[in-house]
């Protein structure tokens, strides 16, 4: 049965492009491992190339059956033994609401300290995801339009202010202290690309010329970074060693005329990127508990998983976003296996299968 | 359908928790709106003076009122912490504009109380910082004919072109080559008219006050630095009498040689100078060979009294000029080698002023 292609490609990769960002602008040394930021420039453009290598097995599988997603083809191939599939999927993408949620955390602790407590924040943060991972896709793509919309927005006129402030001693040479910190940026930006699996699920609800897409996507996402780190690094030279969430402190002196302070701004726009890749990665997890328990109990997962999401985000402790389980290597073992070794085996059993049938007519 | 408006209900009973409005906010007349922040050290810790908008007594109407407290404790923040309870108010320190170090607490050095400005959440990195000739205090309570000098119109007195801010000041004591620099505020006059006035700059060897340049030094400072406009200076020239010039546009280069033989950092200062007034007023026609010769007066001084604040500050173990993140970023190699014992390794390089000045004759000179 083909899918209804419900969404374009151009929204598909508007919520893709959001969920990169909001993790991307968490950038800092804290962060990154005490790595050196200027030589993650380097990264990104490693990680450009990289993503689109990632990405091939996915599209090739995609190519096969432009109807169906990782879990269709499993089922296709395994028959009711791709419940575990699925099972890993939700694992998976909940996993990476979970570390979407402790950053969320962290930046409200330690950089807002509001006066009313992070866990209603973060409870009234997953109910508003839950509503909108609960009313589809298309509803989150549309809200990821005008989002997108604000956050080009806000970059742009940060560029313009910050640009003035470059220092170009700033800029230390590459690979001063050779080249882990390169290496450590690739790291961290590969480990955090949850969109690579979630494409596997996406692509079919989509119509539009995905190659195309995914080249402005990836183009976007990683020149954006190089330029975010450019503008920070001569901007604020070593200070952003002190800083935690160094956009949110750019943000805070980038000003044009007399319209200065913008941390707030910022911090607008990235709590509704926030809310856009939690909305999205729990509808996605809807998505595979659907293919277990059926299509009308499977909604009300949605319920479930927010409220698995939600406390293991209060529970969890806020140092632990970038260590144990939400260190770059666990990060990158659980994207690969979901996002690359999947599909690979999918196009293997598929292609032996298709050999194995052609043969069979042969005879 | 009948559970779609079970669940709605249930939504709108939800929301009356949570639209409860702004009863757990803090009102505007219950906060103390920091604006400035000076810091001494005493011999139990802290004494803190710290200027704020008071909106629970209003010095007219829609006119908060300035309120100078003078707070102490161990730490800075304990210090600052007494306020409210002084005062009753919440303290907000979003609104923040300028930190003045009191000249003892900045010898003592600044990563005693730096921290707090970093790290405070309400605290925004492009805050103003300097140095008091004295006290912080005498800064904070100027009072002035008009009563208290606000800590606005003493954060306007450093122009924002010399980067005297906490996110430079913390960036060069993160960079393990470079030292701060900050603006050197003083206060001037007789009993009857004194005035605060930026008198120099305050440079730091680390976290710790190294000492300060005035008068000519300062405007060195500011011209190898390459920070836009200078102001006046006056030079001699022989047969046409005093010269003021106006000058501006300043932009420097630092290039650095880092050979077996010849370790020097060339610095090469391009200048716009105006002249704006030449006394006795003799009819003097400023001709070709005239602007020659007060090009080559101008060079020459800008020249001398560069070297002699390079020299001063370098002496001073300081590297407020970052000639090593220069050299790094230049001879990466050869910096590798002495990056440990840079502060030393300065001081054997010499350093060589070049300046290119474009002279203007304005009035009714062709």
């Amino acid at each position: 049965m083909k899918k209804r292609l419900v969404i374009s490609v151009a929204q598909m990769f508007s919520m893709l492009f959001i969920s990169r960002l909001v993790v991307e602008t968490t950038y800092s040394a804290v962060m990154s491992e005490g790595n050196s930021l200027w030589d993650h420039i380097l990264s990104s453009f490693i990680s450009f190339i990289l993503v689109f290598i990632l990405i091939i097995p996915i599209y090739y599988l995609f190519g096969m059956d432009e109807s169906k997603d990782i879990l269709d083809n499993s089922y296709e191939l395994i028959g009711k033994s791709a419940h575990i599939i699925s099972f890993i999927y939700v694992v998976y993408f909940m996993f990476t609401c979970v570390h979407t949620l402790a950053l969320f955390k962290i930046f409200l602790s330690n950089v807002i300290n509001p006066p009313i407590s992070t866990e209603i924040l973060l409870t009234l943060m997953v109910l508003s995801a839950c509503y909108g991972a609960y009313k589809g896709v298309e509803g989150i793509a549309r809200t990821s339009s005008i989002v997108l919309f604000f956050i080009v927005g806000a970059i742009i006129f940060m560029g313009i202010s910050l640009y003035s402030e470059i220092d170009t001693v700033n800029f230390d040479p590459f690979l001063y202290e050779g080249n882990e910190s390169m290496f450590g940026g690739v790291m961290f930006m590969i480990s955090r690309s949850s969109c690579i699996p979630a494409l596997a699920l996406l692509l079919p609800m989509a119509k539009g010329d995905v190659r195309k897409g995914a080249v402005v996507w990836n183009a976007g996402v990683y020149l954006l970074i190089a330029a975010v780190i450019f503008l920070m690094t001569g901007a604020m030279g070593d200070f952003l060693q002190t800083q935690l969430f160094p956009v949110y402190a750019a943000a805070s002196i980038a000003k044009i005329g007399t319209l200065e302070h913008l941390d707030a701004l910022y911090l607008g726009i990235w709590t509704m990127g926030i809310f856009i890749k939690l909305a999205l990665f729990l509808m996605l997890s809807g998505e595979c508990a659907k293919k277990i328990v059926g299509e009308k109990i499977g909604r009300l997962f949605v319920l479930i998983f927010g409220a698995i999401v939600m406390l293991s985000g209060i529970l969890l402790d806020k140092n632990a976003v970038s260590s144990g389980i939400f260190a770059s290597p666990s990060l990158l073992l659980a994207m690969l296996f979901t996002g690359v070794v999947i599909p690979i085996i999918c196009i293997v059993i598929k292609k032996s299968g298709m050999k194995g049938e052609g043969k069979k007519s042969e005879n | 359908m009948k559970t779609r408006i079970v669940f709605l209900v249930f939504l709108m009973c939800l929301s009356a928790f949570l639209m409860t409005g702004c009863s757990g906010s803090v009102q505007i007349h219950e906060r103390m709106m920091v604006q400035g922040i000076g810091i001494d050290t005493t011999d139990s810790g802290y004494k803190v003076t710290i200027q704020a908008l008071d909106f629970k007594n209003p010095a007219g109407e829609n006119e908060p009122s300035v309120k100078v407290m003078e707070l102490s404790g161990q730490t800075l923040f304990e210090a600052l912490d007494n306020a409210s309870k002084r005062s009753g108010l919440v303290p907000m320190y979003s609104q923040n504009l300028i930190v003045v170090m009191g000249h003892d607490a900045a010898v003592g050095g600044a990563n005693h109380f730096l921290d707090f400005f970093i790290r405070h959440y309400e605290a925004r990195p492009n805050v103003k910082i300097c140095v008091s000739e004295t006290t912080a205090s005498e800064i904070m309570a100027f009072e002035s004919d008009k009563g208290v000098m606000q800590a606005k119109d003493i954060s306007e007195l450093i122009p924002n072109e010399i980067n005297s801010d906490i996110l430079h000041f913390a960036a060069a004591l993160q960079e393990s080559t470079s030292d701060p620099v900050c603006a050197y505020l003083g206060v001037d006059g007789d009993d009857k008219k004194k005035s605060i006035n930026i008198k120099g700059l305050a440079f730091f060897a680390g976290d710790k006050f190294a000492g300060s340049v005035l008068d000519d030094e300062y405007l060195a400072a500011l011209a190898v630095m390459g920070t836009g406009d200078l102001g006046a200076y006056s030079i001699y020239a022989d047969g046409i009498g005093s010269i003021s010039l106006e000058l501006g546009k300043v932009k420097s280069h630092i290039k650095p040689n880092a050979g077996e033989t010849d370790k020097t950092f060339e610095i090469d200062i391009d200048i716009k100078a105006s002249v704006l007034e030449v006394t006795p007023h003799k009819g003097v026609r400023i001709g070709s060979e005239e602007q020659t010769k007060i090009q080559k007066q101008l060079d020459s001084e800008i020249q001398r009294i560069c070297k002699q604040t390079v020299e001063k500050i370098i002496k001073s173990n300081s590297d407020i000029f970052r000639f090593g993140k220069v050299l790094m970023n230049k001879k990466p190699q050869y910096f590798k080698k002495v990056s440990d014992s840079w502060k030393e390794t300065m001081q054997t390089f010499s350093y060589k002023i070049n300046v290119n000045s474009e002279l203007t004759i304005t009035g009714t000179e062709i």
